[in-house]
């Protein structure tokens, strides 16, 4: 499967690292980082996608970050992990996005209201998972949804954490260089996000038990 | 790499599952396929215009050049010698205090170099004469009188000068005349003494 084979480094059939491959790249081979693109097309697309919400933006803003990122290669030294380095790139891309989107929609959507932005995150296009278990189609659907709008809901801090954490693809030192806060912080910022969620999910009359 | 051993099964609670569920559907989705082919495809057309403008900003920058080489080139041709003309002086009109004698003189400036007789069109450059003094020489004043009574009083060595076709006559300002106002006189008869009939 290509999905399987493109979605870790470990996993690559190539034996070149990361950094091997950024070399060539610098030196001009394209095909090298296209290989890069192939090895983090998956951690880049679900950042941009915990960011904007939707995955049509989400797809664009990752072509935009690889991009800048062959465009910027040669400020790279390696110091950091290439990852790291373009998930970075990537978060802010998405953040410019998600002020536009933002603007956008509160302007289309609802002129004179000032909380529109989590609402059109709430709003965006979403794609259900493929990889749904069949436990998970039993469970009620009108949780879900009031999860779901809830977590659109979050403040902005608390939902890039709780998202990227969720992501599957970036540990909580990824997430701490990818949001420039301690590491500390993020994880305190994801239980917060939970903690949040299920304080205002008990008030709807869900049991927290 | 993957945190879901931090992440998913330490939340047990239904709502910690739904949570995770919720997460998981929104964040946990494949990229489209063809990923890696749109990115190369957008480096190869983002390499493609940037040549393109090269050769512009190159055909723009070479008409720049040849556009600033022409100006200079004009500006280095030497000038016509330089040639005073004579300023004509100014003209004075004091009008009289009267409307009948209200008649202006009017001097008029001597005449200048004959201009040119035609205005055609033509490529070669024309020397400008060089403006000195616009007022006249000092000798050549300006006398006028403010009062009534006096008519006019003008002093120019051009004042004979006869008066060129097609000179603009001169504007003329009538002063401004200060006369008494007269009010009619108010007449109040003397108060009399005498008490009113049927009185007190």
């Amino acid at each position: 499967m290509a999905q399987s084979r493109d979605c870790v480094t470990g996993t690559e059939p190539s034996a070149a690292t990361d950094l091997d491959l950024v070399r060539l790249a610098q030196a001009g081979d394209v095909e090298a980082f296209g290989e890069l693109v192939e090895r983090n097309r998956r951690a880049v697309f679900r950042a941009a996608l915990a960011c904007v919400g939707s995955p049509a933006e989400a797809d664009d803003v990752a072509q935009e970050a690889f991009v800048t990122a062959y465009r910027k290669l040669d400020t790279f030294r390696g110091e950091a992990q290439f990852r790291t380095w373009l998930l970075s790139i990537t978060w802010r891309k998405a953040i410019d996005r998600r002020k536009s989107i933002s603007r956008w929609l509160r302007l289309a959507v609802s002129p004179g209201r000032e909380d529109s932005e989590e609402e059109a995150f709430d709003q965006m296009e979403r794609i259900p998972s493929p990889q749904r278990s069949q436990e998970d189609t039993v469970v009620d659907d009108e949780l879900q949804r009031n999860v779901t709008r809830l977590i659109g809901t979050l403040p902005k801090k608390l939902r890039d954490a709780l998202l990227l954490a969720g992501t599957g693809e970036h540990t909580y030192e990824q997430i701490s260089q990818i949001l420039g806060a301690p590491l500390g912080t993020v994880k305190w910022r994801v239980s917060e996000a939970r903690r949040v969620l299920k304080k205002k999910l008990t008030a709807l009359g869900y049991a927290y038990e | 790499m993957n945190n879901d051993s931090s992440w998913a099964g330490l939340h047990d609670s239904p709502l910690d599952r739904a949570i995770d569920r919720a997460v998981r559907e929104m964040v946990q989705v494949d990229p489209p396929p063809g990923l890696r082919r749109r990115v190369l495809s957008r480096l190869d057309a983002a390499k493609r215009p940037s040549a393109r403008i090269t050769v512009r900003y190159a055909w723009a920058a070479a008409a720049f050049v040849i556009m600033i080489a022409a100006v200079m080139f004009t500006r280095e041709r030497p000038d016509a010698p330089v040639t005073t003309v004579p300023v004509a002086s100014q003209t004075a009109v004091v009008p009289a205090p009267t409307p009948e004698t209200r008649r202006p003189i009017v001097v008029p400036p001597p005449p200048t170099t004959p201009r040119a007789t035609a205005s055609r069109i033509t490529r070669e450059a024309i020397p400008m004469p060089r403006v000195t003094n616009v007022f006249g020489a000092p000798s050549r004043g300006v006398v006028a009188a403010s009062d009534s009574g006096v008519e006019a009083i003008v002093t120019s060595p051009a004042a004979s000068t006869p008066e060129p076709p097609g000179a603009v006559p001169a504007l003329v300002i009538p002063p401004l005349t200060a006369a008494p106002i007269e009010t009619p006189a108010i007449v109040i008869p003397p108060l009399t003494s005498a008490a009113p009939k049927g009185g007190l």
